[in-house]
């Protein structure tokens, strides 16, 4: 492919959504010359859906895109109107930070750091085609008719390639919130040999707050001391906004199940796949008929602007219905709606055409991240995002990829998930996925990514520092506990406070930290202990409380590393292979997995396939080098 | 050699002749010998010795073979052991390898893939490993089918439907943002506790059909001074000319073989063992749970002379659950503490005994027996295979540590524990992927969701 007439780059970023911002940021800090095509500047890290970062496993990724060295939670630090710690009920492994966000300003903000970033182009233009040579990527070729050479391009295309959006009857191919689509590059793909599939998502209404009634619905408040995505951040002071909690009832379920027929997903207009975990008040009341109510969130979208984000009421029926069920809602009765909620279909690929590292099989240099790979939710797009543009960097740079396994991340579990698995539903990312949740914390994600990700040159010197730090910390605090202590009446005052029964003789203090509930500041109080900062803290009482079941998973995962230190060779031939089982077969020329470890997890391959492929790796290896010894 | 640096171990012939040979190939074969082998280590040369625990108590005499590598089957550095061919032996020495850390049980047809690996072997002696590997899944397969077909496949695929769906509930209240979930921990105990006592029952079945064929041991637990070694003397005295001690068993050796009402009963005490100092507690608490692991029934002995103390109630509280009878011995001294009226003591089942008079001894024998074998015994099992009872009663431990958890508010922890059982159980049923089952469970059956 010749006649480039336009400048060139090392990387064009397709998309700046939260995917495509964290993609570009990436690789150029890694000191590449990256280009940033958006269809709209105006909708650069845009919230599309709700105004909220964070939240159950969500909050995991955040930690973790931070502890790699990303933007998403630094920003969400800056632009947060508030911020909620969930789950603390539940046992440290599931803890997740939840922030409300201004959207404007994350938009503003994001930005502003694309701009200010030394390698960043920021381009309004629409990519049209992917250019290849010798079947690998060479270039992109835009709606204007520019044509850039680049030796990688990472597609982060979010929900615009080919979208249209759905209000009951009224149906118009469009990008979200009344933006433009993107409907060229779609064809190029196909072109390339991908095949395409139509997922769909929502959203509610958005209302104005000043025609709700709020005595009417239960407030819900930011946690203070504020807590904070970022491990740069150090202090957060700032006024908290409440969102609020009402709730439908059965008047609302019967109007929505009289006009079901003019909803275009029971009346058949659309007919992609919508995701179990987000559905719409449509689905929730048909396949929950027994619920009376179902809860709703109201969000504020910022603090310039008077717009509400209805959170659990996302629809695609007609603006009449909507405008009727708002009605039955306390605290609604009088709302005014601002914008209407709808549904949005797109075009997405089927991620088991990827290898590990997010790169396209078929086509090399061509990565994808976010909802082009059935994913759904800012977060889960943010880590493809940074994890398919650092590795689209290294490949550039001639270095060996990144991969983050099961046992490192709930990145690696979302990446491993969608490329090995595979996805038949926009995928989100739940804590019940990642087996090894008991490691894989948000307090330690800093101590589990920030030096393994360091080799890449994404990390900078103080985010590394700041790591020692914390790690001498939570060493020293550590020592201090590595002693045993007489009983006395200030600590069987304790224990009694907490249910547990006084000790005999001596206790030790790291064993006091086993029981639920006692705390190291507690002990702080009683004994002589640094005063080690919160991080650490948290971090000490984590390992302490399930050091037992930090042990187990640890043991696991080692097992799982030694199947995935087992590299399959690119150029096996499954259906050669006779010992296979058909199915296995199938399943392992279609997914090429990267290693026997992620060969074990496809559904349909048996422990004794994975025993079968092992000593054929072997023979194949041998083979080999014999022939090479020729 | 060059890709396998992990040691495995596996018995190498079936349990029940008269030497059981356990196989062990990997770079810690060697550490691993000299650990629990107290007989010389000298290439390929068979040498006598015994087992010996981690205390150095000897549990079995033996003979073992190593060969270093790489002249050994596998290619690796190798160990034989070979031991009496008793069920209880051969479970003692897997428990004691699994205690090392060294090793890690070896995979179907695993020998033999290293020995190919290694080179040991050429490529059309490697191509009928594979069709041995391929050709014992599809065995398995079948009997996997056939059980499908039978009552027990119906019954565990009803607790794990039950156990998915409970672990549902605890995924849903995790994964829900909104603090909307259905977070009824009261009901989920109430759950769990149902659960747990049915596959209790189950494993109880598993390990009496197992104990008719096999036998059965018993631990002897209890504080300092209780009267353990007197009881475990009195029970085999009485038994005199039924007794057949292990062959190799020595003076310090803690299990006695005993047929107590035509069941072969292997007791485990903890004679022989140091018991002094500020530790006393800790020790016995510890072995109490070390020993009552593997058995299948547990006796709790209370001193009759004096009440209950914390070190007592400390090694109660560790056995809770378990299959248990309570003795209370020293029948012949003035009593402090006795059976109530129903013959409970603490809410089990308790015996007064006196090793000196012979008091209480038969009736104490007949309740083990009957623990061991309640009913008849002539019902017949729905689980039988021992790998089946092994899960179920890992199953049981994991469900009752969930139950704690959840009581604790740690709903991560208990789902890792239900996420654990549920394993076990698919395990059993050699069902898919119970991952995404229990996905799909918990959207089929909650509003999950923004």
């Amino acid at each position: 492919m010749t006649g480039f007439s336009d400048e060139k780059y090392d990387i064009a970023v397709i998309g700046a959504g939260h995917a495509g911002c964290e993609a570009a940021l990436a690789s150029a800090r890694l000191g590449l010359k990256v280009l940033v095509l958006c269809v709209d500047l105006d909708s650069v890290a845009l919230m599309a859906c709700n105004p909220s970062i964070g939240g159950t496993s969500k909050g995991h990724l955040v930690r973790e895109i931070d502890a790699l060295g990303g933007e998403m939670g630094v920003a969400a630090d800056e632009c947060f109107i508030q911020m909620r710690m969930l789950n603390t009920g539940k046992g440290p492994a599931v803890h997740s930070l939840r922030a409300q966000m201004d959207k404007r300003r994350y938009h503003e903000r994001m930005k502003a750091v694309l701009e200010r970033t030394e390698g960043v182009t920021l381009r309004q233009d629409e990519c049209s085609r992917v250019l290849t040579e010798n079947g690998e990527v060479c270039g992109v070729e835009t709606a204007l008719g520019a044509r850039y050479a680049c030796s990688a391009c990472v597609v982060c295309s979010g929900v615009y390639l080919n979208s249209r959006v759905h209000t009951g009857e009224y149906n118009r191919f469009r990008g979200p919130s009344g933006l433009a689509n993107a409907p060229l590059l779609s064809a190029s793909l196909g072109e390339l040999g991908f095949e395409l599939r139509r997922f769909k998502t929502g959203t509610p209404p958005r209302v104005a707050s000043a025609s709700l009634d709020y005595s009417r619905m239960e407030p819900q408040y930011g946690d203070v001391p504020i807590p904070h995505f970022s491990f740069m951040t150090d202090e957060l002071l700032k006024e908290q906004v409440p969102c609020h909690l009402t709730y439908t009832n059965s008047r609302t379920h019967e109007i929505i199940r009289e006009n079901l027929h003019r909803s275009p997903m029971y009346a058949g207009a659309i007919r992609a796949t919508g995701t179990r975990y987000c559905p719409s008040i449509e689905d929730k009341i048909v396949k929950f008929a027994d619920r009376d109510r179902h809860q709703l969130f109201i969000e504020p979208e910022g603090l310039s602007t008077d717009e509400m984000y209805v959170q659990g009421l996302s629809t695609s029926l007609p603006r009449d219905v909507q405008e009727a069920m708002l009605r039955t809602i306390p605290g609604m009765e009088n709302s005014r709606i601002m914008r209407y909620g709808y549904a949005i279909e797109y075009d997405c690929i089927d991620p088991t055409e990827l290898d590990a590292s997010l790169m396209s099989r078929r086509v090399p240099g061509l990565f994808f991240a976010g909802q082009i790979n059935g994913s759904s939710g800012y977060e889960e797009a943010a880590a493809q995002g940074i994890y398919a543009g650092l590795n689209a960097a290294l490949r550039v740079k001639g270095e060996e990829p990144f991969i983050l396994g099961r046992g490192d991340a709930y990145i690696g579990v979302l990446c491993d998930d969608l490329t090995v698995k595979g996805t038949n539903e926009p995928y989100r990312m739940m804590t019940c996925r990642a087996e090894y949740r008991m490691l894989l914390r948000q307090d330690n994600a800093d101590l589990r990514l920030t030096e393994k990700a360091r080799r890449t040159g994404l990390v900078s010197e103080e985010r590394y520092a700041r790591l020692m730090r914390k790690k001498d910390r939570v060493a020293k605090a550590f020592s201090s506990l590595d002693r045993a202590v007489p009983a006395s009446p200030e600590l069987d005052g304790l224990l009694a406070s907490l249910g547990y029964s006084p000790v005999r003789g001596s206790v030790r203090l790291d064993t006091l930290l086993k029981r639920n509930g006692v705390g190291y500041t507690d002990l702080m109080r009683l004994y002589d202990l640094p005063d080690v900062g919160r991080e650490a803290v948290d971090e000490v009482e984590a390992e302490a409380l399930y050091g037992g079941y930090i042990k187990r998973q640890e043991e696991e995962i080692r097992k799982l590393r030694r199947l995935e230190d087992e590299l399959i060779p690119e150029e096996i031939d499954y259906m050669t292979i006779t010992n296979l089982r058909t199915e296995a077969r199938q399943k392992l020329s279609a997914i090429r997995p990267r290693d026997l470890g992620r060969a074990s997890r496809i559904s349909g391959v048996s422990p004794a396939d994975i025993a079968v492929l092992s000593v054929y790796i072997k023979a194949f290896s041998k083979e080999d080098r014999n022939e090479d010894a020729r | 050699m060059i890709m396998n640096n992990s040691t495995v171990f596996a018995l190498s012939t079936p349990v029940g002749g008269a030497i059981t040979v356990m196989r062990i190939s990997g770079p810690n074969s060697r550490a691993l010998l000299e650990k629990l082998f107290t007989g010389s280590i000298c290439d390929r040369r068979i040498s006598f010795g015994h087992i010996v625990c981690e205390n150095g108590e000897k549990v079995d005499a033996c003979t073992a073979v190593y060969y270093a590598a790489p002249r050994s089957y596998t290619g690796e550095d190798m160990a034989e052991i070979m031991i009496h061919g008793s069920y209880a032996a051969a479970k003692k020495l897997t428990e004691l390898i699994d205690g090392t850390g060294l090793a890690e049980r070896a995979e179907p047809g695993e020998f033999t893939k290293r020995a190919y690996l290694n080179g040991k072997m050429d490529l059309a002696q490697a191509e009928a490993v594979m069709d041995v590997i391929s050709a014992s899944a599809e065995r398995s397969l079948k009997a996997a089918e056939a059980q499908l077909e039978g009552r027990l496949s119906a019954v565990i695929g009803g607790l794990y439907e039950r156990v998915k769906l409970a672990c549902a509930r605890m995924a849903n209240a995790m994964d829900d943002d909104t603090g909307e979930a259905d977070d009824d921990t009261a009901g989920s105990a109430e759950e769990l506790r149902g659960i747990r006592e049915e596959v209790e029952r189950l494993a109880d079945e598993g390990m009496r059909s197992r104990i008719l064929r096999e036998g059965a041991r018993v631990a002897i637990i209890g504080s300092p001074n209780v009267g353990k070694s007197s009881l475990l003397n009195a029970l085999l005295l009485r038994e005199r000319a039924i007794v057949t001690p292990i062959p190799g068993t020595t003076r310090d050796t803690v299990e006695e073989s005993a047929s107590v009402c035509g069941i072969p009963v292997v007791f485990v005490d903890t004679a022989g063992i140091r018991e002094s100092g500020d530790e006393v507690e800790m020790i016995g608490v510890e072995r109490a749970k070390r020993e009552s692991r593997g058995a299948e029934l547990v006796l709790w002995l209370a001193d009759g002379t004096r009440e209950l103390d914390e070190g007592d109630e400390a090694i109660l509280r560790s056995v809770e659950g378990r299959n248990m009878l309570a003795v209370i011995t020293k029948a012949d001294l003035p009593n402090a503490i006795a059976p109530d009226k129903d013959g409970l003591f603490r809410g089990k089942r308790a015996y007064s005994i006196s090793s000196v008079t012979g008091e209480g001894l038969e009736a104490l024998k007949k309740g083990v027996a009957e623990a061991l074998l309640p009913g008849d015994g002539s019902s017949a099992a729905l689980v039988t295979n021992s790998r089946h009872t092994a899960a179920l009663t890992a199953a049981a431990e994991m469900l009752r540590a969930a139950e704690e958890r959840l009581s604790d508010g740690l709903t991560d922890a208990a789902f890792f524990e239900m996420r654990s059982a549920m394993d076990r159980l698919a395990g059993i049923l050699g069902t898919g992927d119970a991952a995404e089952e229990l996905i799909d469970a918990v959207f089929a059956n909650f509003c999950l969701g923004k």
